[in-house]
């Protein structure tokens, strides 16, 4: 199968990515025959899991490192900042 | 470069054949002789090398080196090294500088050992060739028109052509495996939670796992035994009480012989195959022929959940904390023209696709189906790791290809049926060499062991590896 122009503009919209002309045309077919191939997972018949190693971890909540100790050195990755803020464009 | 094991550079430092700073200037000559393969990025700042010299003489003269104090190491771009470049092989990374080490980093640098040189890839571990590197492809150290395999190409590289004795990889469909197989060295990838994640550019989080590529089995367990170990900066990996290894003797190694008669197998890999099961049976092993009937379902099964957290973990390239950013009108234009500009086709291709998987109306068919379905290829490992200790299978159907020659996405993916399934289920697997070729090309066999086996890996890998001198 093939993906439809409409249905890759949706899935580009909430990738955040703009698909437009040629690629367009590639992706509506690549996609569409990658999902034609994993479709195949309907066959499978699924068994009750065992459990294993893992399982959910947290930390505790507290303060971890001295306040400010990081801030210049991620700052310095911002393409915007403004003191000692990440600037991004206006939200509302 | 004159060495090419860890023990023997271990030896010819503390005998003072050669120092460590020595060894670095005639590691360095190495990989710029071998620029043409393309294997490395870029070299690490003169800073970290120079303060890791001194340390690893500083060990050495107070008799407390390690096997890696003074052995210098090429690092995969997707492994942070702190205050240096680590680009993915991404545009949208080309300019970051890392702001902490990764875990991995840290046990290397205390350990001793020198990280030169940043290793290409293809773009966020997405591939398996390095042709979908933003920065140009690698090239096979044996076939140089031919690909090195990928996504972790040069760091296999440049151990095969040996201007490193290790270097470090990840894997997360078999992206340490199949270019060991390619490029004709020893390449580890370890259980699921045996080594930290923490500074590895996330690609696939419930399958990504870093290892070595080495020239012999012992070196490959010596890095691991460095790098492995609870990180509790990393909340999937587990406390070695957690990692109950095999208890038995390694005696019987499974052929799981209807999963490897895959329509488009190579016949000259099965028949060299079939020497190396020979080598298995001389080196004292008993073979046995088992069945995965789930097997068949895993490549479906990973090319939907690894898209899927794909697309999760893409989401932070947004172009505001770091990386590269192109202003729109609005924050949503301003992540697509960011995004759009520098994240390369097969990025784009698994964000899409993971998307789709992801989204309502597809999430159950799909994402939580292949999820659940995980616990099948489990259930059928545990099974037969009742009567045999590990499974040997091919690494790849294929032989390396030509730089360039395959243009379609789907026919890359399918030859990633005998790796996929081991990142899937979170065993430890490991690839080793033989001394035979295949139209110039190396062989080699992959082990499979249960969770936790490393020991079962290394154990049959040497004997093995004994078989091929």
């Amino acid at each position: 199968m093939s993906l439809t122009h409409e249905e890759i503009t949706y899935l580009a919209g909430l990738s955040r990515i703009k698909v437009e002309g040629e690629d367009m045309v590639r992706l509506a077919e690549e996609v569409g025959s990658i999902l034609d191939y994993v479709s195949s997972i309907n066959a499978v018949e699924l068994i009750t899991p065992t459990p294993d190693a893992h399982h959910n971890v947290v930390r505790a909540d507290a303060i971890t490192h001295e306040g400010g100790i990081h801030t210049e050195r991620l700052l310095a990755c911002a393409p915007l900042t403004n003191g000692s803020y990440v600037q991004v464009a206006k939200v509302l | 470069m004159a060495y090419t094991s860890i023990p023997e550079i271990h030896e010819a430092l503390l005998t003072k054949k050669i120092s460590v700073r020595d060894l670095v200037t005639e590691t360095r000559a190495a990989l710029q002789s071998h620029e043409s393969y393309h294997a490395i990025l870029g070299f690490y700042s003169d800073v970290l090398v120079e303060n890791q010299i001194i340390f690893a003489e500083n060990l050495l003269a107070e008799g407390k080196a390690g096997p890696l104090t003074g052995v210098p190491c090429v690092i995969k771009d997707n492994i942070l090294v702190k205050g240096e470049t680590a680009t993915a092989a991404s545009q949208m990374l080309e300019h970051y500088t890392a702001t902490y080490n990764a875990t991995v980093v840290t046990k290397l640098l205390e350990a001793g050992a020198i990280p030169l040189a940043r290793a290409n890839m293809d773009e966020f571990a997405m591939g398996s060739s390095t042709e979908n590197s933003a920065f140009g492809p690698s090239h096979n150290p044996v076939v140089f028109e031919a690909v090195p395999g990928g996504s972790s190409g040069g760091s296999a590289v440049t151990v095969a052509l040996n201007d490193v004795v290790f270097s470090l990889g990840s894997d997360t469909g078999g992206s340490i495996r199949q270019p060991a197989a390619f490029c004709g060295v020893v390449g580890l990838k370890p259980t699921y939670g045996h080594v930290s994640r923490s500074g590895l550019i996330a690609m696939a989080s419930s399958l990504d796992q870093i290892g070595p590529f080495t020239h012999t089995v012992s070196d490959a367990e010596t890095v691991y035994k460095v790098i492995a170990g609870k990180d509790p900066l990393d909340a999937t990996s587990l406390e070695s009480s957690e990692c109950v290894p095999p208890t038995r003797k390694p005696q019987v190694v499974g052929v799981p012989r209807s999963f490897i008669a895959q329509e488009g197998m190579d016949a000259r890999i099965m028949a060299e195959f079939e020497q190396s099961l020979q080598d298995l049976v001389s080196a004292g092993y008993a073979l046995k022929d088992v069945e995965l009937p789930s097997f068949d379902k895993a490549l479906a099964m990973y090319y939907i959940v690894c898209p899927a957290e794909v697309s999760s973990n893409m989401g932070r390239y947004d172009g505001v904390r770091y990386g590269f950013s192109k202003a729109g009108a609005t924050p949503k234009e301003s992540f697509e023209l960011s995004r759009t500009a520098s994240l390369g086709k097969e990025v784009q291709r698994r964000i899409l696709l993971g998307t789709y998987v992801l989204s309502s109306g597809y999430y159950d068919a799909y994402y939580r189906k292949a999820e659940l379905a995980r616990a099948n290829l489990r259930a059928d490992l545990a099974r037969v790791f009742e009567e045999v200790d590990a499974l040997v299978i091919p690494n790849s159907p294929v032989l390396p290809w030509k730089i360039g020659e395959k243009m379609d996405p789907l026919s890359v993916y399918l030859a990633d049926v005998f790796t996929v399934p081991v990142n899937m289920a979170g065993v430890p697997a490991l690839t080793v060499p033989t001394k035979r070729t295949i139209e110039s090309f190396p062989g080699s066999i992959q082990l499979i062991a249960p969770h936790h086996g490393e020991d079962v890996l290394f154990t049959i890998g040497k004997a093995f590896e004994n078989m091929q001198k």
